[in-house]
């Protein structure tokens, strides 16, 4: 980075010659800043399509779960800060296009701080035709039709996504894949194949590839997406949506998997099967005022059953109990183990989701969510309310993790978050 | 719609021997009879004069306009937006954002009666449908779609004086259980078809709104309404204006119409 203020300091006295030498410098440097920001606007107009910048301080209630005892292994800071701005690219070259986001961030926690520079997307797309096109690089793709959770998003199952962002944009903010794309448009279809190569560190994952068909049944008023997924986990995939009247809309992602991600050593597990039913059933319904009302039941097999969960929290005491004694290291390294299987938010196998949506006036909405464990009665209610101010957003939100001390949702440290959203957007 | 007329049908031999003010009588009563079928055949049938209508609010098949939307509220606020609007085949909408800033890039593809939206910070067209809100008082679906008889049939038309004009009132029923409204009765003038009100309902028979088609301008060859007022039966207070302007023909290509495709489309 540039120290402007460096440039303004006064000349050493040493001689002449250094002073001419630095002041040319100096020039060359000023000349060139110059340059840069006179070419900016252009740039902005050639390549910028969108930038924001936000700012995310929040304070959280911490609780410490059954699943570290002292205190020790998890984080328990109440003061967080995150700031990052969104920025998307885009050039277009006649039938190539450039296509980037990126996401310079800087994040304050536990009197830490931390910055990152994500390249979210990075790729180029050329059109072979008005109906193929073909893409290279990092991207960020999206499958799956409902709101809460998309079991069908298949290349973005290893990316971390910000759970406390609006689910309509969290999927926005992550990191995309190093893929190889293809797709057609044909009438009222759409063929698409996706090939995520493994890249040593970059891209551990085993080769992916992914084959979507996607079709409007115009007669019935429905859309139907299927999937096939060549993976380490196989998958097949169905996404339906369909408008059942004026105010009615119903869909289901429906994806069925070869094999569990869950973490299992030292878990009792009584699934034995070799396929496992990840889905999500839902509904939006716009009232005549309105409000708009969400409701999703998910059904994850891959999920800890009662048994196992059980079979887990016992585990985690008897890791608790050797804290005490001679294999306390031993009992450490388990509840390292047992926290890192929990960080998966959504850890059980059936869950309600609802969420009710309003706009108070043409600058002010709001929104009510809740998500209620089906296994064991724990839940998880948000509501945000958020205001346009010209080209800013102010939006504060309250979270709160409600559940006895055994249940998944009680395993977080966070209890309740109050989090406050300063966004100010620009586009050309 | 045939409307019966019981006129008087009996044979009468008028040339038998009753009296002057019998047949003067036979006479008046043939001539209004007459006069009043011939009235009476002239109301168009009810899908006729919807279609009329719609030859009116649409140019042709394939056209664009521009479409600002102006929303006032009692309390002084005044919000606008604005809309680049593409039509195909009369039955497929592409509704680009313009304005305001902040929503600028969202899309609003209408197929049929499936209905998307695309908005560039979600990058997933999502489905939504017609009643949900633009803003209060406009869904979608009114911005989206210009034409009645793709979504709606008409069951019935009588002649009755608007303002005291005569005026044909039409009523509307929905043809799909995606339309945005379950009822409309929709006014429109007897000598060219000029809608002049419309009045939308719900299932239940509630009122949501009432629509006035005014500012009547020659374009494309025909006086068309470019200017709708909206007063939303939810929201009294609020007035909300419809302004079209540069409604030409333009032939969209296909793809632009394919939910698939909504990402892919220009800024």
């Amino acid at each position: 980075m540039i120290n402007l203020s460096s440039l303004f300091h006064s000349f050493p006295r040493s001689s002449v010659g250094m002073q001419i030498a630095s002041l040319q410098r100096r020039v060359k440097l000023l000349s060139l800043i110059t340059f840069y920001l006179f070419s900016l606007p252009t740039l902005a107009n050639d390549w910028l399509q969108s930038a924001e910048l936000n700012y995310r301080p929040r304070y959280i209630e911490t609780q410490t779960p059954l699943t570290d005892p002292q205190a020790q292994l998890l984080d328990y800071s109440h003061h967080q800060a995150e700031f990052y701005a969104l920025i998307k690219l885009h050039k277009s070259l006649d039938k190539l296009n450039i296509i980037s986001q990126l996401r310079p961030s800087w994040t304050y926690q536990q009197q830490a701080h931390e910055a990152g520079f994500n390249i979210d997307e990075l790729y180029l797309d050329y059109a072979l035709s008005p109906s193929i096109f073909l893409s290279l690089g990092k991207r960020n793709l999206f499958t799956g039709v409902a709101l809460g959770r998309n079991p069908t998003d298949y290349l973005a199952e290893n990316k971390s996504v910000d759970s406390s962002q609006d689910p309509e944009r969290r999927r926005d903010l992550r990191r995309g894949n190093y893929l190889l794309t293809a797709e057609w448009y044909l009438d009222n279809a759409h063929l698409s194949l996706a090939f995520a190569p493994q890249f040593n560190d970059t891209q551990p994952e085993k080769n992916r590839l992914l084959l979507r068909y996607n079709q409007l049944l115009e007669a019935w008023n429905t859309d139907v997406t299927g999937f096939v997924f060549l993976a380490e986990r196989e998958g097949l995939g169905l996404n339906l949506s369909t408008t059942v009247n004026d105010n009615w809309v119903v869909y289901a992602d429906v994806s069925l998997r070869r094999g569990r991600d869950r973490q299992l050593e030292g878990v009792t597990t009584h699934h034995h099967k070799n396929v496992f039913t990840d889905a999500v059933l839902g509904s939006n319904y716009s009232f005549n005022n309105g409000l708009g009302w969400y409701a999703e039941y998910w059904y994850q097999e891959n999920g800890y059953s009662d048994s196992e969960w059980q079979s887990l929290i016992d585990l985690s005491q008897q890791s608790t109990a050797q804290l005490n004694s001679p294999a306390h290291g031993l009992g450490i390294e388990q509840l390292v183990s047992i926290n890192q299987a929990l960080k998966p938010l959504y850890l059980r196998q059936h869950y309600l989701f609802n969420r009710l949506s309003y706009a108070i006036d043409s600058n002010t909405e709001t929104s009510l969510s809740h998500i209620f464990n089906l296994d064991d009665n724990s839940q998880l209610i948000r509501w945000h309310v958020q205001r346009n101010i010209a080209d800013m957003q102010l939006r504060l939100q309250l979270e709160h993790l409600a559940g006895q001390q055994q249940s998944a949702f009680a395993m977080r440290t966070a209890q309740t978050t109050v989090l406050l959203n300063l966004n100010w957007r620009f586009s050309p | 719609m045939s409307i019966s007329i019981d006129a008087p049908l009996e044979r009468r031999n008028l040339h038998s021997h009753a009296g002057a003010w019998e047949r003067v009588e036979q006479i008046v009563i043939l001539v209004f009879s007459l006069f009043f079928y011939t009235a009476v055949s002239a109301v168009p049938e009810p899908q006729t004069a919807l279609q009329a209508v719609d030859n009116i609010r649409a140019p042709g098949d394939n056209f664009s306009f521009t479409l600002d939307v102006e929303q006032q509220r009692p309390d002084d606020k005044t919000r606008h937006f604005q809309f680049d609007v593409k039509v195909k085949n009369n039955e497929k909408s592409l509704v680009t954002y313009t304005e305001p800033k902040k929503s600028k890039g969202k899309r609003i593809l209408m197929v049929g009666a499936n209905l998307w939206i695309y908005i560039p910070t979600t990058r997933m067209p999502i489905r939504i449908s017609a009643q949900q809100k633009i803003s209060s008082g406009i869904a979608n679906a009114d911005v989206a779609r210009v034409v009645y008889s793709l979504d709606y049939q008409a069951d019935s038309i009588k002649t009755v004086q608007l303002e005291d004009k005569d005026s044909y009132q039409l009523s509307l029923s929905a043809k799909n259980k995606g339309a945005a409204y379950q009822a409309i009765e929709l006014w429109v003038a007897t000598d060219d078809y000029q809608p002049i009100k419309a009045d939308f309902y719900t299932k239940t028979g509630r009122k949501l709104k009432s629509i006035y088609y005014q500012d009547y301008q020659l374009v494309l060859g025909k006086k068309r309404p470019m200017l709708l007022e909206v007063h939303d039966a939810l929201n009294p207070e609020d007035k909300i204006f419809m302004r079209y302007s540069e409604l030409k023909l333009a032939d969209t290509p296909d793809m632009y119409f394919q939910k698939s495709y909504l990402p892919r489309l220009p800024r």
